[in-house]
């Protein structure tokens, strides 16, 4: 039975388990962890300056067309998914990434 | 300010109508203003010239009355019969002060034709024996019948009655004329009406020498060179800038013609002329009217001024409804909409959306909260949020 997980529900992204899965994503010639770092470094500035989670991420995840809670450690790193990202996180939070 | 935001749009749109506004009152007020100034300007004209014709007719039926009272006195009419201008003068010399307090000024015995030389003057008793060949003296010798009318001559321009006068058998022995001057007319105009006016003379009427003479018994500065078609034999008014005139004194219509409106210091006035026709039914003069409407425009602008204020008040307070009602029935909604949409794709997927309503929006935010159900079951199923 699939049962619907809040986003900081979602297991932290030091689990191993999701470290052999970045590694079976490299292993299959597929980039990937760029977009999950900086999913993490947003989460770590929200955390940081107290703010509102779901309506900071709503906002990044509008405005770069990636919903934050489907990045995961195996997400491949697409280019234009990167920039929009970059160009999100600077704009509402002002965090170069 | 976001100027593609519906907010500004409807903001610029209802400053729009505000300015438009204005300018519609300020447009129908200045047409308004323009419109009876010239209503109040062509009464001014046409009033005085009833006036002035009323006068006239009134003056003449006095002077006629005078007249009739002189043929029919037996010692004036036999000394006239006799041609004793001693006689003649002796009679009728203490009447003439008489006359002149009534603003009869001119007074004057002629020979029966073909002479027709003035006999006596009483205005002038030194001088007789003249010959003034005017239209008057040419008609009533024609008509042995009363005539009157205005004539302009070098004692100035009058309106005079020139009747027959008989002896004891009916037969003319001559003709007795009184005239009054018309400069007289315009103070009387002055006060009836208010209103200032100028007596004007057409150059082609009036003797250079005459007019310098005058000027000089008179005192006062010759204004032979200050229009170029007319001079100004009398006026109600000592300023020189309100008799302005530029165009020709024959080509001004029957009924008369309004003039400009123009400021003098602070008042505002309308100008209007008509014409005077002398016996033979020449243009010989004209009488300026000066109109002064500065309560009026006074008037006029107080009421601009309140309704310039008060439009402004009602559209700003329209404005301000509007952009009331604007942001709480549509603005503050949708921008709960996007919160709840943005709070939603961050992942919190418990806050609703409050149907506040069932007008439009409110039928807008049922349907989402229907989307966010649908989304948030869609998302129950993504495997990247499931449990491991």
């Amino acid at each position: 039975m699939w049962q619907l997980k809040l986003r900081h529900e979602v297991p932290d992204e030091t689990d191993s388990t999701i470290g052999s899965e970045r590694i079976a994503a490299c292993e299959k010639g597929i980039v990937v962890g760029q977009l999950n770092d900086m999913k993490m470094r947003i989460e770590e500035k929200i955390k940081a300056d107290g703010l509102d989670a779901a309506a900071i991420k709503g906002k990044i995840g509008l405005k770069s067309g990636k919903v934050l809670a489907f990045i995961n450690a195996s997400t491949p790193d697409d280019p234009v998914t990167i920039d929009k990202m970059k160009a999100a996180a600077k704009e509402i939070l002002n965090l170069t990434l | 300010m976001k100027w593609n935001s519906i907010r500004t749009k409807v903001l610029v749109a209802l400053v729009a109508c505000l300015v438009l506004g204005v300018a519609g009152i300020l447009a129908l007020m200045y047409y308004s203003f323009e419109r009876n100034s010239q209503v109040m300007a062509l009464e001014s004209v046409t009033g005085a010239q009833k006036l002035f014709t009323i006068l006239e007719t009134r003056e003449i039926s006095k002077m006629t009355a005078v007249t009739e009272a002189l043929i029919t006195n037996p010692q004036v009419r036999d000394a006239f019969a006799a041609k004793d201008r001693s006689r003649l003068q002796e009679l009728t010399s203490p009447l003439y002060p008489k006359f002149k307090s009534q603003d009869i000024t001119n007074w004057m015995f002629h020979t029966p034709e073909p002479d027709m030389a003035v006999f006596l003057r009483l205005h002038n008793p030194p001088k007789s024996g003249d010959h003034l060949n005017r239209f008057i003296d040419k008609e009533v010798v024609r008509t042995h019948a009363i005539v009157t009318g205005n004539e302009l001559a070098k004692a100035g321009f009058a309106v005079r009655i020139l009747r027959p006068f008989y002896d004891s058998q009916g037969a003319v022995t001559g003709y007795v004329e009184l005239g009054e001057e018309l400069g007289q007319f315009i103070h009387t105009l002055k006060e009836q009406t208010g209103n200032d006016y100028g007596l004007l003379l057409s150059k082609k009427f009036v003797d250079r020498q005459f007019w310098a003479d005058s000027s000089a018994v008179w005192k006062r500065r010759d204004t032979w060179d200050d229009n170029p078609g007319f001079v100004v034999a009398d006026k109600t008014t000592n300023s020189d800038n309100l008799m302005k005139f530029d165009g020709d004194l024959t080509a001004i219509p029957e009924q008369g013609k309004v003039l400009e409106r123009f400021k003098n210091g602070n008042s505002v006035f309308v100008r209007g002329i008509f014409p005077i026709r002398d016996a033979a039914g020449n243009t010989v003069g004209a009488m300026f009217v000066v109109h002064d409407i500065s309560s009026f425009y006074l008037s006029m602008w107080h009421t601009q001024n309140i309704l310039v204020i008060l439009t402004v008040l009602a559209l700003a307070l329209g404005t301000s409804l509007v952009l009331t009602l604007l942001n709480s029935l549509v603005f503050r909604r949708l921008e709960q909409i996007i919160v709840v949409a943005t709070r939603v794709v961050g992942g919190d997927y418990e806050t609703e959306i409050h149907v506040s309503s069932d007008d439009e929006v409110g039928q807008f935010e049922q349907l989402f909260e229907q989307f966010r159900h649908v989304f948030v079951d869609v998302l129950a199923h993504v495997p990247e949020l499931q449990e491991r």
